[in-house]
């Protein structure tokens, strides 16, 4: 895969460090560093499901965004409603009919672009966790800056609005979008293409991720 | 993807690997991590493209909830008594059932003994994503073969799915340690390890020695087994 220069502008491979198997007693998880924002993911499934939220035909798919500190507010629902609609296009659900999987997000620093981080390490602990997708899937944000048209993904203070990609894996699509404050067409497609190339950086990261314990089996 | 070696090709979901699989057979079987979407075949699961001759594909790839799978050998635990069933829980989605006259000379009158919490190695006899899967206890012959309760006396423990399958390949070094120490060993398909030896000591090295080869190539188990080997001489 290749990668063009101005990816590294919002995303360098090097900002993104992970730690897969975090906790024993989950079926996949995931610690995910970007940047120096930080989260912890983990995946239970195919599990028991109750029997009112049983559906015969797929699997019954959850997602919970714990805040770091007190209960979560409207902000962590609309996270979890985001994340839970990216799983279901991703995860091949139809596989497990009559069972959940559950999906924890841990939030442990944040310093900015903490959905894309959720998502990404969401995917990190579904990739561990040996669920069936279809695709993988990456989130990549980036920030307008009111005085220029600087591209970044540190939350800056003279930011003028944020917009959040999360693309997939076979042909590039975008899954979904979601935005922040005032942002034209033209720094719109800007932006799209800046986080199309960085989100190659983050499928290369994946592969890497799966290439190092792979190995060994 | 990287093609680093033909064993070693490390796939991603949602790759397609049609230009990987062998042209000009007409029949080619998919194994677990693949599915077929039209005339194109794509990975489903994040791990190892393997192959084995003629024509038999699937992905390796690390796992620890376990999925029922027909004609799988499981551990399993009574979780309930209902009736002319047993309910196992053997880490699936739901229990499994298996019937009171599934066991090596069972009859109506001459009942198999087993109480809740008792493990049983068993068959899958029957396991679709649609139904709760079906355990017994006897082959098609109606011999236990190696199957049925097990003792009390054993030690059981959880490891991933992957692991129970680098156990289980023929070129893990882990049987040569028997000549030295001599162990009981029950593998269960679903990630259960029952470990029987005569001490204490033994038990505890060689459990801990079975859940650290999971990151561990088979050379480096070897080296293992043979440090094992050499402290257990000499204490």
């Amino acid at each position: 895969m290749e990668v063009d220069a101005d990816a590294e502008e919002i995303l360098n491979a090097d900002s993104l460090k992970c730690e897969l198997n975090t906790l024993s007693r989950a079926d996949g998880s995931s610690v995910l560093c970007q940047n120096k924002t930080v989260m912890a993911a983990a995946v239970y499934g195919p599990v028991e499901v109750k029997h009112h939220k049983m559906l015969i035909d797929k699997a019954y798919i959850e997602v919970i965004y714990k805040p770091k500190c007190g209960i979560s507010q409207i902000g962590d629902r609309l996270f979890e409603s985001i994340i839970g609609s990216i799983c279901e296009t991703a995860i091949l659900s139809s596989f497990y009919p009559r069972t959940a999987i559950y999906l924890i997000i841990q939030e442990l620093q944040d310093c900015g672009a903490t959905l894309a981080c959720s998502i990404n390490s969401t995917c990190l602990a579904l990739i561990h966790a040996g669920v069936a997708m279809n695709f993988l899937f990456a989130a990549v944000t980036c920030e307008i800056h009111s005085d220029q048209n600087q591209l970044s993904q540190f939350q800056q203070e003279n930011r003028k609005s944020e917009i959040t990609f999360v693309f997939e894996n076979t042909s590039d699509r975008i899954l979904a979008v979601d935005s922040y404050g005032e942002i034209s067409e033209v720094e719109y497609k800007d932006c799209l293409k800046k986080c199309r190339n960085s989100s190659k950086v983050i499928f290369k990261f994946y592969q890497d991720m799966i290439s190092k314990y792979a190995t060994k089996m | 993807m990287t093609n680093t070696d033909t064993d070693q090709q490390v796939v991603i979901p949602g790759d397609e690997i049609t230009s990987f699989l062998q042209k000009g057979r007409n029949k080619i079987i998919l194994g677990p991590g693949l599915r077929r979407v039209a005339n194109k075949v794509y990975a489903c699961n994040g791990g190892i493209l393997r192959y084995r001759s003629p024509n038999t594909y699937w992905v390796d790839s690390h796992r620890k909830r376990y999925i029922p799978e027909r004609n799988e050998m499981v551990i399993g635990i009574v979780v309930n008594k209902q009736g002319d069933y047993f309910k196992v829980d053997i880490g699936g989605s739901e229990p499994a059932i298996l019937s009171y006259l599934a066991f090596e000379g069972a009859t109506k009158k001459n009942r198999v003994k087993l109480e809740i919490g008792d493990l049983v190695y068993a068959k899958l006899l029957t396991a679709t994503r649609d139904m709760e899967p079906e355990l017994v206890c006897i082959n098609a012959q109606g011999k236990s073969h190696v199957m049925g309760p097990l003792a009390n006396d054993g030690y059981l423990f959880h490891c991933s799915i992957d692991l129970v399958r680098k156990m289980l390949n023929p070129k893990c070094p882990f049987d040569k340690i028997g000549d030295h120490f001599p162990y009981e060993i029950v593998i269960g398909m679903n990630g259960r390890i029952w470990l029987k030896t005569y001490t204490v000591k033994s038990t505890i090295a060689l459990s801990k020695a079975i859940l650290a080869s999971e990151f561990l190539s088979f050379s480096e188990i070897q080296t293992m087994c043979d440090d094992l080997i050499k402290q257990y001489a000499n204490s």
